[in-house]
């Protein structure tokens, strides 16, 4: 295996994230020192988040056979690290309250990161096995970071246990498609499936099946959602604005990689099991969300929710592949953005306090406290549920154009019922913010600490959610960027 | 440029009234003020000296004075608003009563001025947006922002502390009737663009290239079907009214209500404007249906408003049972009744507005919206009865007020196409008159009930009903000068629906 200048060239982002694991790792052993690991993890970040600049050169390039990357991969990976970057941010002050050790965390979040981009450019089934690996594995320990508090232990389990399921699932499929085709690599797939025969086209089906199955459970996508909430619920804000981001920007490339290139998923069992998970994720994701009283269990459901949105893309991807990129990367980017500002605010006010407030009583009257922050979190929550002025209605607007075009009619009806039934949901957060504050402390302790915008996390917040707002009012850029990286 | 003005200013004037809430408290009203004034100076300016009339080149409708800016190239959607006659009328319908919305609230209002008047703001800023937007991505897109202003307007500003619970879920009622509608909106709307894409390759959502091409014939009816009941919902008529009556028991008296009377009256235009522009076929296919549906809200209206205890439920009712005339006017009329529909459209807005603000005002005094435990407030109260009276004859039309010219043309109108029509919808408005003067005598005349104080009319409120008065007489008597500003516009949107089948 000879890797020439150009591939190493190629590898340049992970190559830095790497390193940076490597001196993270030995600067803990040598010398334990808080600030700068996590001034380090920062800085590497947004350095292989510049070094990506380089690689719009000689993309698309394979790296070897195991990986290819591509201009889309580079707009994804790009997304993944602003999550890690933001997550960091987030956990700065987080930490520094934590009594145990602190660095570890950026160790994680960093080999999660590289598991997550690795995943985009992923070529081959053993690449992509290692990837998945490699990105949920560092997640167990980042979930039971807080394990002092409650359900914290119970999520990471929780998590560790059904993640080791749909790993097996992942590497049974893989050794099904194997059986048949006799190779590893993703490309191959499209070319055996068009040469055999019926009874073996079956084996090679089932196990296709199977690896969806085991992307859909880490989309958290009906029916193997039934964790989300919870460990939602159990984990760190902070850890959620990755967790939640990351995993799921990482497969869904991949996913529109596989549905955008193979004529396999032409296959109507295929369209079939597509349709209906999507279109029972739409319904059951806002459905439950409008009964959470907890908005980090909201924020789990109303994500099976978007995830189920976007899934509509792949359906059509291959017909319309311009398009269901676009349309992908806009429902990405809000995505992106209202995770950051949403777990971002949760963890600006836990800071605070001992536990994570995540609780929609005690954000009653937000807004009469602090206007700015409250705007900030309604403009994200009506992008969510996806009304005009923000970036969330144009990933909307889209995908319904999506529908349309193609005549998906039962699924344009789940997207009706959903969008309000998810409205609902939304509304409600929105106007408990705006009530008049309940005599609870809680809203006064905030009072004091006006000065968040001053915050790293503050700026961070303030930029993602004034982004949504000004893409909202004029996407123009956002979708030159998008139609440029094709 | 001066097109632009009409949406930038309101944006402007909520935002600063938001911000100036902090130095004191009587700020923000006060710019709310000048910020409808200057709206409104602004289309007088362009209602006075520029040449706004539609006319009309080979089958294609060019609007002289209109502001296009490329939005969203990549979707063929522009920032595309215009103005034509039609439209001023409806702008200086939404600015009159916007004005007098905020004087109405502009000391009823005693928490959260700012936020109020920039809800306040947006709404019209929306309502105004609806009504010039010429690009119908641009116009869904200030339909749907309407809403959430008008949803805080609805939630966090009731009368009485204790049901805020209640508000809430009538706010989210509303809101989840208007988000259908919308929606259905959303999806007609795509429809038609991408039918038009695969006919001619292009992308756009120019309303004015939309017109030129005929949808075909076999989608065209479930387009037209999509507008329509996004449009009705929110008018609304009869099987969609659900929302209205609680939406008007519970708003804010003063402000909001008002903007209702502007709010509502975008459904007509859009029916008018879209419905019967873009789908001629299928609108005449569709007319007996919407008569019907017509006839149903009209009478129905009429009937459970007779039996409501509660004035402002009676009077929402009432106005269902206007739109259902105006439905029949839409679909059974020709240009007579278009043109009776703007009147009737402007005067029935007033009248409406005009009880909801007195309605207002006896709550006021009385704190109790329940007509059974009022009676025999004529002796207690000034003025208040005889402006009821006035308006509550003007609303069942009495010569000498805008509603009769209103009524008087589109019945004209209808009987011209549909003499049966027009008959029925006569005997319509008997039972209007018969709630309408039911009101006034369990209200105002017999024995009263109770022992209440005297009490005169707020200095403010009856400037405001004065005016309102005048305006009612003015559409009643000179009706042609409203006549002759939508003239050519009218003229236009008939002789095109007509002329393409």
């Amino acid at each position: 295996m000879i890797i020439n200048l150009q591939e190493l060239i190629a590898l340049l982002p992970f190559l830095i994230l790497l390193l940076t694991v490597v001196i993270v790792i030995l600067s803990i052993s040598y010398n334990r020192n808080h600030f700068f690991i996590a001034f380090l993890t920062i800085i590497s970040l947004i350095v292989s988040l510049c070094s990506l600049y380089f690689l719009i050169a000689i993309v698309p390039i394979d790296i070897t056979s195991l990986f290819h990357i591509t201009k889309r991969s580079i707009l994804y990976i790009s997304m993944i690290i602003i999550s890690s970057i933001a997550t960091c941010v987030f956990a700065y002050p987080w930490l520094l309250k934590y009594a145990f050790n602190k660095e570890e965390f950026y160790l994680l979040t960093l080999i999660s990161t590289l598991g997550a981009i690795f995943l985009t450019i992923s070529n081959h089934m053993a690449s992509l096995f290692i990837s998945v690996e490699l990105m949920s594995l560092p997640i167990f320990g980042l979930i039971a970071y807080s394990n002092s508090q409650k359900y914290s232990l119970e999520a990471s389990f929780k998590y560790l246990v059904l993640s080791g399921v749909s790993s097996s699932f992942l590497l049974l499929g893989i050794s099904w498609i194997y059986a048949i085709s006799g190779n590893l690599s993703l490309l191959c797939l499209n070319q055996i499936f068009s040469d055999l025969s019926n009874s073996e086209k079956m084996m090679v089906l089932f196990g296709i099946i199977m690896v969806l199955m085991s992307f859909f459970f880490k989309l958290s996508m009906v029916p193997f959602h039934l964790w989300t909430a919870d460990i939602y619920q159990g984990t760190p804000a902070s850890v959620l604005s990755f967790f939640s981001v990351s995993g799921k920007i990482a497969i869904f490339s991949i996913l529109l990689y596989f549905f955008s290139y193979f004529s396999v998923f032409d296959n109507k069992v295929i369209f079939l099991i597509l349709s209906l998970i999507s279109f029972f994720s739409i319904l059951f994701g806002n459905l439950m969300a409008i009964f959470q009283t907890n908005i980090k269990r909201f924020f789990g459901y109303s994500s099976i929710s978007q995830i189920g949105y976007l899934l509509i893309i792949l359906l059509v991807s291959k017909d319309e592949y311009f398009f269901s990129v676009q349309t992908g990367g806009i429902f990405l980017l809000n995505y992106l953005c209202t995770n950051i500002v949403y777990f971002g605010v949760i963890n600006l006010f836990s800071n605070s306090c001992d536990y994570d407030i995540d609780s929609i009583h005690l954000y009653k009257g937000l807004f009469w406290v602090q206007p700015l922050l409250a705007s900030i979190v309604t403009i994200v929550l009506l992008s969510l549920g996806g009304i005009p002025i923000t970036l969330g209605f144009f990933g909307k607007f889209c995908i319904f154009s999506i529908i349309i075009k193609n005549h998906l009619w039962t699924i344009g009806a789940s997207f009706l019922i959903g969008t309000i039934l998810g409205l609902y949901g939304y509304l409600r957060l929105i106007v408990n913010m705006y009530l008049n504050p309940s005599e609870q402390s809680f809203i006064n302790d905030i009072k004091k600490s006006n000065f968040w915008l001053c915050s790293p996390s503050g700026i961070l917040i303030f930029i993602s959610g004034i982004m949504l707002l000004i893409l909202g009012i004029y996407p123009n850029p956002l979708i030159n960027l998008i139609n440029s990286v094709q | 440029m001066l097109l632009s003005l009409l949406v930038i200013i309101p944006f402007l004037s909520g935002i600063f009234s938001f911000f100036s809430f902090r130095f004191q408290k009587n700020i923000p009203r006060w710019i709310a003020l000048t910020g409808m004034g200057l709206t409104l100076l602004t289309v007088i300016r362009i209602w006075f000296f520029e040449d706004y009339y539609t006319y009309q080149i080979q089958s294609y409708t060019h609007l002289s004075y209109q502001l296009i800016l490329p939005w969203i190239s990549s979707f063929g959607i522009q920032f595309h608003i215009a103005v034509d006659g039609f439209s001023i009328v409806m702008l200086f319908l939404t600015l009159f009563l916007g004005i007098i919305a905020i004087l109405c609230s502009w000391n009823e209002i005693k928490k959260n001025e700012g936020f109020f008047y920039l809800n306040i703001m947006l709404v019209l800023m929306g309502t105004i947006g609806v009504f010039i937007a010429f690009d119908l991505f641009l116009f869904f897109f200030f339909w749907e922002i309407i809403l959430i202003p008008m949803y805080f307007l609805i939630s966090l500003w009731n009368q009485k502390k204790e049901d805020k619970k209640k508000c809430i879920n009538i706010a989210n009622k509303f809101f989840i009737y208007t988000q259908i509608s919308g929606l259905i909106m959303l999806a007609s709307i795509l429809l038609l663009v991408l039918n038009y894409y695969i006919n001619n390759k292009i992308l756009t959502f120019n309303y004015d290239l939309l017109l030129i091409q005929p949808v075909d014939k076999s989608i065209e009816y479930i387009i037209m079907l999509g507008f329509f009941l996004a449009f009705i919902i929110k008018m609304p008529i009869v099987p969609f009214h659900g929302w209205l009556a609680d939406f008007h028991e519970r708003s804010p008296y003063c402000g909001a209500v008002d903007i209702i009377g502007a709010l509502l009256k975008t459904a007509p235009y859009g029916l008018l404007r879209y419905n019967k522009m873009l789908f001629p076929n299928a609108t005449e296919q569709f007319a007996p249906i919407a008569i019907f549906l017509g006839f149903l809200s009209m009478f129905y209206g009429a009937w459970v408003a007779f039996s409501q205890v509660n004035i402002k439920r009676l009077i929402a009712y009432s106005s269902i049972s206007h739109m259902g005339l105006m439905l029949i006017a839409i679909y059974g009329g020709n240009e007579i009744s278009f043109q009776g529909l703007i009147i009737q459209i402007l005067s029935n807005s007033i009248s409406t507005s005009a009880l909801f603000i007195l309605s207002g005002q006896i709550y006021k005094y009385l704190k109790t919206q329940d007509i059974s435990e009022m009676g025999g407030l004529w002796t207690n109260i000034y003025w208040i009865p005889g402006f009821s009276l006035f308006f509550a004859l003007s609303n069942l039309g009495i010569p000498g007020t805008g509603n009769f010219i209103g009524e008087f043309l589109i019945l004209f109108g209808i009987f011209k196409e549909h003499p049966l029509v027009s008959i029925i919808s006569t005997i319509g408005i008997i039972f209007s008159s018969i709630y309408s003067l039911n009101m006034i005598q369990k209200i105002y005349y017999g024995l009263s009930k109770h022992d209440f104080p005297k009490f005169f009319l707020n200095i403010k409120e009856f400037w405001i009903s004065i005016v309102l008065i005048f305006a009612l007489i003015f559409l009643g008597l000179i009706p042609q000068k409203i006549l002759n500003i939508s003239f050519e516009s009218i003229h236009f949107i008939y002789n095109f629906s007509k002329r393409i089948q």
